[in-house]
């Protein structure tokens, strides 16, 4: 299986240059400096009133000072309130309907209830950011350290996330004070080798993940008690256990296929090879050692690193009531904190979300495993704050489920001709796995 | 078959017009990706296991579907035909834009086949690629008909597996494998298949280095393999190569560099799956040249200078090749250059419309209603992205 063709290509190589001389590239991958002529029709004319519309609706959510000069004031109102009927339509059937916290977030709400800040709320343009239905409202939080590019909006007084001016990649803090709570979010790149290569030295003793948002964080604090809680990748990573009784779907054929085959494939080699090698090639492929175990899911048993802080069992619910209630959300941000392909066989991830009411805040930090061909797993931590009572309530909630039984139940619908994309969408199989355990915890006694 | 061998010259230009002249890139109907896998499947039958390159050339790590951030490389690398491209695999997967990026890369090595190598990655799979998002983003763009992921996926099937360049340096995606000592091993695989879950063909896609241990260890999770120093040295001893390039592993710098270059990790997808903010890089090489004299005399007067931090002059790229102080800071042999490079605009643009902030391929969500308000709302930057999540 030698190659006879490529020698006669080689002659072709002489003479070519890896050299980024961009005089000499082929035309075909210039990047066109003008925009090329739109294509006459209805189509283009229409994407560019869209953009424009966009541009105009955009630069009126900036900070005042930063609006820009060129956009009268009244005209940017104008336009989005035009588009205020149509967002507010979106919000409500956006909402979840169902009372139940536990599994009917409707998959639909990621995208729908996506309403932009400015035009969602129109009752509360009028107000002043600092009044929100009689709660005190400081954007950044009042103990902001250093720079904040995350200013509230004029319109609603929600915290803009990502900052206006983000560069890519981003790098954003904002922060917000409420009554006497304090949220700080944190969005930064993936550690790079220095820092990864000190945690493996010194907190670390199994690979990590292969994407570690290791300098990401939510943070609460109350300004006045001091209560603190805080969720981050590397406290998730110390709560791993020890060991993880899963392996990979096809871990069975290919451990007996590696005693059998290998011993056989040796011995074929060996012959091959004859006098070339004269090490005993079997030493390569028995005994091999398995790397120390560790819990190569990366499932964490993680509530949130807490501080001046203590948890009582709880019969208490978090009020889904109230988290039904369209109030404006003035913070909202989502980041992930670790994730890892698992080589391709699935997927683990522990990401959290949090959005900041007037009267309250939810946190949720969720991890969800899919190993293909074995199992579901998710770990949710919501964390409740009502902001008038300075009841805190942690709800801490497992669900698992085998991956064949529920792809059993996808592939029952015939109409779903890819049904591996439902068990990819993470909402979906939330609501479509049971609940093996739920925890609430409050830090007042019932 | 009436299908011809070859396809005219006109033709392939008039794909690549298709894919880079337009914003977005037009997609090739299915009868063109019929014809240009089957095609390139015809010139492949004769391509050997392990492909015998030479440099100057340019290695290039896993793309993902990142299609805008593949004309990145092409912008700092230099386009084909000009620069010879070897591509270590993984190009479909994870991005929005896998369709294109194989697409593109196909008529690329149809239309200048000595300057184009393709190898094949794990991504280049049909399990595999119905678990991470092309299977789900060909029914998207083709009106949720599979044929052309068929087409694709039957192609896959021939690319070659790895490549030697000048002799001395081994390429493939992933790694080593305990089931081989010798490229011949290899070469005389029958690769026209579907990547099995073990033997050599598997371990050259999936294993790893790892610097912290000996010999081949089993990964944890129960399949694969991490190869460890010794076992480098001496398949590269018995074989006369200097090196190991592979792609496979995410890194935040776009490269890795293991024992002071005997293996390198080549990463090319910026903001991988456009949230992990990481830089992405080509391998340059210019020569393999490493025990010539010239070169021994250029490397001490070279030894004065002193490293000065992260940021690399003008100077420092015209002399990029020749610059110990860059080499050392890399980790490369001699002749060699990792460009690096961040995401492309376009890249920015899909993480700003949050496409997948918490999500994997969340694209689906994106073809919408099909209503003109519903491209307006999708042309909004993510900054309003609010959920009443419970």
């Amino acid at each position: 299986m030698s190659n006879p063709e490529n020698k006669g290509k080689e002659d072709g190589h002489v003479g070519t240059g890896t050299t980024p001389d961009h005089s000499k590239s082929s035309k075909i991958f210039a990047r066109p400096n003008q925009p090329r002529l739109p294509r006459a029709g209805i189509e283009a004319v229409h994407v560019n009133q869209a953009r424009e519309m966009v541009r105009l609706h955009t630069s009126g959510r900036l900070p005042s000072g930063q609006a820009s000069g060129s956009v009268p004031h009244p005209h940017v109102s104008s336009t989005s309130s035009q588009f205020t009927a149509t967002s507010n339509i979106t919000r409500t059937s956006g909402i979840p309907q169902h009372p139940s916290l536990i599994s009917k977030t409707t998959t639909t709400t990621t995208r729908t209830s996506s309403s932009i800040m400015s035009s969602s709320f129109p009752s509360t343009s009028s107000n002043r950011h600092n009044n929100h239905k009689g709660a005190s409202v400081s954007v950044p939080a009042i103990a902001h350290d250093g720079e904040c590019n995350n200013p509230s909006c004029e319109h609603c007084g929600g915290v803009i996330i990502p900052a206006p001016q983000a560069s890519f990649p981003i790098e954003d803090r904002p922060s917000i004070t409420i009554n006497d709570w304090s949220i700080y979010t944190v969005k930064k790149p993936i550690l790079n080798s220095q820092e990864l290569d000190d945690l493996s030295e010194h907190r670390f003793d199994f690979p990590l993940p292969e994407m570690i948002f290791g300098n990401n964080f939510v943070r609460i604090i109350n300004d006045k008690t001091g209560e603190e809680i805080e969720f981050n990748a590397l406290d998730a990573l110390d709560s791993l256990d020890p060991d993880c009784k899963f392996k990979v779907s096809y871990h069975e054929e290919w451990l007996a296929s590696r005693k059998s085959k290998s011993s056989n494939s040796s011995e074929k080699s060996e012959k091959a090879l004859k006098e070339n090698s004269t090490k005993d090639i079997s030493t390569f492929t028995e005994n091999l050692d398995t790397l120390k175990p560790y819990d190569w899911t990366y499932s964490p048993n993680y509530k949130g690193h807490v501080k001046n802080l203590t948890f009582h069992k709880s019969t208490q619910p978090i009020p889904i009531q109230k988290l039904l209630k369209p109030d404006p959300i003035l913070f909202f941000d989502e980041s992930i904190l670790f994730e890892d392909e698992l080589a391709d066989n699935g997927i683990s991830m522990l990401s959290t979300k949090i959005r900041v009411m007037p009267t309250c805040l939810l946190l949720l930090c969720r991890f969800f495993l899919r190993i293909d061909n074995v199992i579901f797993r998710i770990r949710d931590t919501r964390v409740f704050i009502d902001f008038e009572t300075n009841q805190i309530l942690r709800e801490y909630k497992e669900q698992e489920f085998p991956y064949d039984e529920l792809l059993t139940i996808v592939t029952s619908n015939k109409n779903n001709n890819d049904p591996k994309k439902l068990l990819r969408d993470i909402n979906w199989v939330a609501q479509n796995i049971p609940v093996i355990s739920t925890v609430t915890e409050s830090n007042i006694k019932d | 078959m009436t299908v011809p061998f070859s396809i005219p010259t006109t033709d392939l230009d008039y794909c690549l017009e298709q894919l880079l002249d337009h914003k977005p890139p037009k997609i090739l109907p299915p009868e063109t990706i019929q014809q240009l896998c089957h095609t390139l499947k015809t010139q492949l039958l004769s391509a050997p296991n392990i492909m015998q390159l030479q440099s100057p050339i340019s290695v290039v790590g896993d793309i993902h579907g990142q299609y805008h951030d593949l004309l990145e490389i092409f912008q700092i690398g230099g386009s084909p035909p000009d620069t010879n491209y070897l591509f270590l695999g993984d190009y479909v997967d994870r991005g929005y834009y896998s369709v294109e990026t194989i697409s593109l890369l196909i008529a690329l090595k149809l239309r200048y086949p000595d300057r184009i190598y393709l190898i094949r990655g794990n991504h280049e799979s049909r399990t595999i690629t119905t678990n991470y998002g092309f299977y789900t983003e060909v029914l998207t763009k083709y009106n949720g008909s599979s044929e052309v992921w068929t087409y694709f996926t039957d192609l896959f099937d021939y690319l070659p597996l790895g490549a030697t360049i000048d002799g001395k340096i081994f390429a493939a995606h992933g790694g080593l494998s305990p089931s081989c000592q010798q490229l011949d091993q290899i070469r005389a695989l029958d690769r026209f298949r579907e990547i099995p879950h073990d033997g050599i063909m598997a371990d050259l896609v999936w294993s790893d280095p790892d610097t912290e241990i000996m010999d081949f260890k089993l990964s944890p999770r129960g399949a694969g393999y991490l190869f460890g120093l010794d076992v480098i040295n001496k398949f590269c001893h018995d074989n006369d190569l200097v090196q190991m390039i592979r792609a496979h592993q995410l890194c935040n710098e776009g490269y890795t560099s293991y024992w002071k270059g005997k293996c390198l990790t080549v990463w090319s997808a910026p903001n991988y799956c456009y949230r992990c903010g990481n830089k992405a890089s080509v391998l340059e090489i210019l020569h393999s040249n490493y025990g010539s004299k010239e070169q021994q005399r250029s490397n001490t007067e070279e030894d004065i200078i002193e490293d000065d931090g992260n940021f690399l002059s003008y100077e420092d790229y015209e002399n990029r090749f020749n610059s110990l102080k860059v080499r050392q800071r890399q980790g490369v042999l001699a002749g060699q250059f990792f460009n690096v490079f961040e995401a492309s605009p376009e890249n920015n643009e899909d993480t700003s419309q949050g496409k997948s902030v918490n999500g994997i391929n969340s694209n689906e969500n994106f073809t919408g209603n099909g209503d003109f308000f519903s491209s307006f709302f999708q042309e909004r930057p993510a900054k309003q992205y609010v959920e009443y999540f419970l």
